[in-house]
């Protein structure tokens, strides 16, 4: 096929939507078969284009015609086109009997493919024109996309703010995007990324802060995570599609300016504080929900929090792999979202507790272990594990400021999956505690080990990668000040957790007011989405007021 | 200001010159698709304006104001005539700013040409193009009109690449990059809101349509792709973005 691998993985879904629109009229089966054939095509030439990068290394080919206009072959955009293309069918196969007998089945289809287009557009393009062209694009069919059942007012309403927020990030790009063209006279990427390399432009450090901030509104980090949890009114395919593909979008172009940020720290710290935010309040929200569609909505938010606090303590192919993993186990959870709720109707929903076990089925509850030893393995064996797969890898743990502080995360999930063993007070708590000991350290060592083999292919540069941890670095002396009163919050905190759950009638007594105050602004979202609503209401407003007065302008 | 100038604002005018042409318009609105071609042309005449600084912030104050208008327009018409005017005041910054060029112009303008045609085609059904009649048109009206809709509306709402490549350019100086900024995002949003007040909810009983015309499709779409021939030819004979900068 010579070098038409990327063409073609750009060109079939594009294909395909002029086909639909074009043949008419068509049966269901009709508009299947082509969207859900093109798009395997789609998956498959990707698949050509990563194999292309292999046998070629990095390349571009210009488009017919467009000799400046080139899509671009490189690691990460050979890596990325196959996770979106084969995310992309996995939507579009689901699609096909999910949307059965759907009024807009064909249109559905034409903007999966549209969509499944831009997204590609953005992550082969080697020209930033095209770049900002399908970063635009994503934002533009995804609010048809969310708006796909039209008699709902609701639905247009979120769609409406989506696209807003993403416009929002738009306007970043294409801000930093024009300081780029002018400062290097071209609109060639690569040109751009190695004169950037050679950090002689003043105007570094303002581009890598637009970048980012472009990032937060695709990957919906605070105070750009509203649209997020707010679109569950679209059909659930679109919900997988945004959730595991979309939203990675941030964490993308964050990894394709890669260069910028071995000379731009003041983005990279953004990114790490932004990030550590929105994966903090996202998970808090994720806690307060009552609708499950709207808690997966800001459980995403948290997991991209994480990845964009990834990027920004410059550990950069971590966050892609990240990003892809997510992506997988997010594609996965929605789409098998309706089979949960076909079981858990059939499901009488009696919690089988304690108080069930003793009145039901007669059994004398569990044993516990003393919530004193919990606590203890709680804070040190997670640790012992993480540190241990680091040291396997053959990473200097206390190299990199980076490296520590996805360390400490790496301690916390592993301390609540513990919590977890404890809460769920099972009779075999040992052999249990020992399942999940063997599967945390299984998959820290998968992560650990992946991650780094990934971060050797996607940036073979090695001078690169230490430069751009260096600039996510900050002063050693307030970074161990933090590290360690982090960790102390950190222990007291764990021990406090298990204190309080089981002196319950006691703590809840000490701190109800604090509880129930917290309980309170967090459930209304610590009034984000109140703050929104009020600036566009006003705004409305103002517009309805002016046009009033001005009649007969 | 010389006469060049003066006659380059009374046919792009600015507010308050949209005055004029908004009683023409309402007057009648077949002259609308003639000024939207005069505009188009002369854009590219617009002088470079040197000490006539001045009207920089007449054009931002222009662009805005309509943009701002636009979030609550009554109609699809109204919401096209807004969107002109507020399109014009940028069409003079970027003459400011050493872009201006009657390919260009036209190219720009070309979307409010389909706007006039889908607008004679909505009235000459409805009589009318408000809201409140239209609404819930994606559910009732036939696929072919449905997609007009959104592609002309889209068209204003996410105008062409070589837009987004001239908005890139506009921003050279940043000092007015909040304020074009400012303004695409209120095109965004406006014109989102229009679909969605068009497109979504329950159709009146009433309504009942057929399927376009060929005639009328061709009218619709034939100034997009005259306009998408004509930014490939620029691209081709001019040559790259580059050289507009």
């Amino acid at each position: 096929m010579g070098d038409m691998e990327a063409f073609l993985t750009l060109g079939f879904p594009l294909m395909s939507a002029l086909l639909l629109l074009s043949l008419r009229p068509q049966s269901e089966k009709t508009i299947a078969r082509v969207s859900v054939s093109f798009s395997l095509l789609t998956a498959l030439s990707s698949s050509l284009v990563l194999i292309s990068y292999l046998r070629k290394g990095y390349h571009e080919h210009p488009l017919p015609w467009f000799e400046s206009l080139t899509l671009r072959v490189d690691p990460l955009s050979s890596v990325m086109a196959v996770a979106v293309s084969v995310i992309s069918f996995l939507v579009h196969a689901y699609s096909v009997r999910y949307m059965q007998d759907d009024s807009g089945y064909r249109r559905f289809f034409v903007l999966l493919d549209l969509i499944t287009f831009s997204i590609l557009l953005t992550v082969l393009s080697g020209n930033l024109i095209l770049l900002v062209l399908g970063w635009h694009l994503i934002g533009v069919f995804l609010f048809f996309l969310l708006f796909h059942n039209l008699s709902s007012d609701q639905a247009g309403r979120y769609a409406v703010w989506t696209f807003l927020v993403h416009r929002i990030g738009d306007l970043f790009l294409i801000v930093a995007v024009g300081l780029l063209a002018y400062t290097y006279k071209t609109f060639h990427l690569q040109t751009i990324l190695e004169e950037v390399s050679k950090g002689n432009s003043p105007l570094v450090e303002t581009v890598g802060i637009l970048l980012v901030l472009s990032a937060f509104a695709k990957s919906a980090q605070v105070p750009f995570h509203i649209w997020l949890p707010y679109t569950m009114a679209g059909p659930t395919p679109v919900s997988a599609l945004m959730h595991a593909g979309i939203v990675n979008a941030g964490g993308f172009l964050i990894n394709r300016f890669a260069p910028l940020y071995s000379q731009a720290e003041y983005g990279l710290h953004l990114a790490f504080w932004v990030g550590l935010l929105t994966a903090i309040l996202g998970s808090a929200l994720m806690l307060m929900q009552t609708d499950i569609k709207k808690a997966l909505g800001y459980s995403t938010v948290g997991q991209m929090g994480y990845m964009i606090m990834e990027c920004g303590v410059g550990a950069f192919a971590l966050a892609i792999y990240h990003l892809i993993a997510h992506g997988i186990f997010k594609a996965t959870l929605f789409m098998g979202s309706g089979n949960v709720i076909h079981h858990a109707r059939k499901d009488p929903n009696i919690p089988e507790d304690e108080v069930y076990s003793f009145l039901v089925k007669k059994e004398m509850p569990p044993s516990r272990v003393p919530w004193i030893v919990f606590a203890l393995i709680t804070v040190s064996v997670p640790l012992a594990i993480v540190v241990f797969a680091h040291l396997i890898a053959g990473v200097e743990v206390f190299k990199y400021q980076g490296a520590l502080i996805l360390l400490f995360f790496g301690w916390v999930t592993g301390a609540q999956t513990i919590f977890s063993i404890y809460k769920m007070a099972s009779r075999n708590v040992l052999k249990l505690l020992l399942f999940v000991l063997v599967s945390f350290s299984v998959v820290v060592m998968g992560y650990v080990v992946i991650g780094h083999s990934f971060e050797a292919f996607l940036y073979p540069d090695k001078a690169l990668v230490e430069k751009i941890y260096q600039k996510a670095g900050i002063d050693p002396l307030i970074f161990e000040a933090m590290v360690i009163l982090i960790t102390l919050l950190v222990v007291v905190g764990w021990f406090f957790v298990y204190y309080a759950s089981s002196n319950r009638d006691f703590v809840a007594r000490k701190f109800k007011s604090l509880y129930l105050s917290l309980y309170t602004h967090l459930s209304r979202e610590l009034y984000v989405t109140d703050f929104y609503s009020f600036i566009a209401k006003k705004t409305v407003s103002l517009s309805k007021e002016i046009n009033r007065l001005t009649r007969w302008l | 200001m010389g006469v060049l100038e003066i006659v380059a604002l009374l046919l792009v005018p600015l507010f308050p010159l949209t005055v004029i042409y908004s009683l023409i318009f309402k007057k009648s609105f077949l002259l609308f698709p003639f000024a939207v071609v005069l505009s188009g042309f002369v854009f590219g005449l617009i002088p470079e304006m040197g000490e006539n600084r001045w009207l920089s912030p007449l054009a931002l104050i222009s662009a805005i104001l309509y943009a701002i208008k636009g979030l609550s327009a009554r109609s699809l018409k109204e919401w096209f005539i807004f969107q002109y005017f507020s399109f014009l005041g940028i069409l003079w910054i970027l003459s400011f700013l050493g872009v201006s060029d009657p390919a260009l112009g036209l190219i720009f303008t070309a979307p409010f040409l389909s706007a006039y045609f889908l607008v004679k085609v909505l009235e000459g059904r409805y009589a009318t193009t408000s809201f409140r009649i239209l609404k819930g048109l994606g559910k009732d009206a036939s696929t072919s009109l449905s997609l007009s809709t959104v592609i002309v509306a889209l068209s204003g709402v996410a105008p062409f690449p070589l837009f987004l490549a001239v908005l890139l350019i506009g921003l050279k100086p940043l000092e007015g990059a909040v304020a074009i900024g400012l303004v695409w995002f209120l095109w965004g949003w406006s014109g989102t809101r229009l679909l969605v007040n068009v497109i979504s909810g329950e159709p009146l009983p009433t309504i009942k349509v057929s399927s376009l015309k060929i005639k009328e499709m061709i009218a619709i779409f034939l100034p997009l792709i005259v306009a998408s021939l004509l930014s490939l030819y620029l691209k081709l004979a001019v040559g790259s973005f580059d050289t507009i900068m």
